[in-house]
């Protein structure tokens, strides 16, 4: 590592506030970007599902 | 023959499945790259002679600017071809770019604005590039909402398609701001022609993260793509075979 110790590494020389929240704001918003088509492709799984059961019962019952 | 692996990028269930199994590997990848890249450019290289440690943001603010730029080219391809050969995947890839282009923006401008404050002594400044670069923001944005604006969904394509394609004009300008006009912002330090101007020993760690952000662009336009595959043709039997066959 470059910096002697972890408060130096956190502090930067002054840097730390700056350095820091750029990759904070970079790692929220691309974990924001992996995890929302994820979640929704979860969701729309299930209800696509739920959805084609229904169907099939009604299809049953009706012959 | 050789071409027919083409008729398949028109197939919607060869895209999801080939997607799917990409994902399996190129997710992970993209995501151990990005914390790799990041902690060697945060912890494992020197300080910059004139910058100090305000540089370090240098590591994620050129690769999502580069990714932005070159995602406004994915979209603007792919309208084109939604546009010539009603392809209608590339109508989805086109839409799906959008927003994530979107993002990527946005965090090249809020990177900069970060980065500008301990030297520039400035968030903000109105110069060519982060003007050029507010004005990607907007086309992108503009994509996503014409989309959304009109009910008949045939011509909000081809409006989309049409607008990032006259877009496109503004990519050049932004690569070239810096050149061209007199700004704040630093030229480029990475160049194809000539010598770059920056240090093996930050340059590495840099092409590191601009590879691994690429790789994480490519699996969110995948993603985004399997997502509306599957929500525009859950109808079909491919999606109703794909969902039911999963149990």
């Amino acid at each position: 590592m470059y910096f002697d110790s972890w408060s130096d590494l956190w502090s930067m020389a002054g840097h730390g506030p700056f350095v820091w929240f750029s990759y904070g704001a970079f790692f929220v918003v691309i974990g924001l970007l992996v995890i929302a088509p994820l979640w929704r492709l979860g969701s729309l799984k299930r209800r696509l599902k739920q959805r084609y059961l229904a169907l099939e019962k009604t299809q049953s019952l009706q012959e | 023959m050789a071409w027919t692996w083409f008729h398949r990028l028109g197939s919607s269930p060869w895209i999801y499945r080939f997607s799917g199994q990409l994902l399996r590997y190129l997710l992970p990848l993209a995501i151990v790259l990005v914390v790799a890249g990041s902690v060697w450019g945060l912890a494992f290289t020197p300080p910059d002679f004139r910058q100090g440690n305000s540089y370090r943001i240098i590591y994620i603010h050129v690769p999502v600017s580069v990714v932005s730029l070159a995602g406004y080219y994915v979209m603007a391809i792919a309208g084109a071809i939604s546009l010539i050969w009603r392809l209608k995947v590339a109508d989805m890839a086109m839409r799906v770019a959008a927003p994530i282009g979107a993002a990527m923006t946005f965090l090249a401008l809020l990177t900069g604005a970060v980065w500008g404050k301990p030297t520039w002594g400035t968030y903000w400044v109105w110069d060519a590039r982060i003007t050029s670069m507010v004005v990607l923001l907007f086309l992108y944005l503009g994509v996503f909402a014409l989309y959304e604006a009109y009910d008949n969904k045939a011509l909000a394509s081809k409006a989309c398609a049409i607008l990032s394609l006259v877009g496109t004009v503004n990519i050049p300008i932004i690569y070239k701001s810096v050149d061209w006009w007199y700004s704040l912002h630093q030229p480029a330090s990475i160049k194809f022609t000539g010598g770059s101007t920056i240090d093996p020993s930050m340059f590495y760690p840099l092409l590191l993260m601009i590879v691994a952000v690429y790789c994480l662009y490519t699996c969110l336009l995948l993603m985004g793509l399997r997502l509306t595959l599957l929500e525009t043709e859950a109808k079909t039997a491919w999606v109703k075979k794909e969902i039911l066959g999963e149990s």
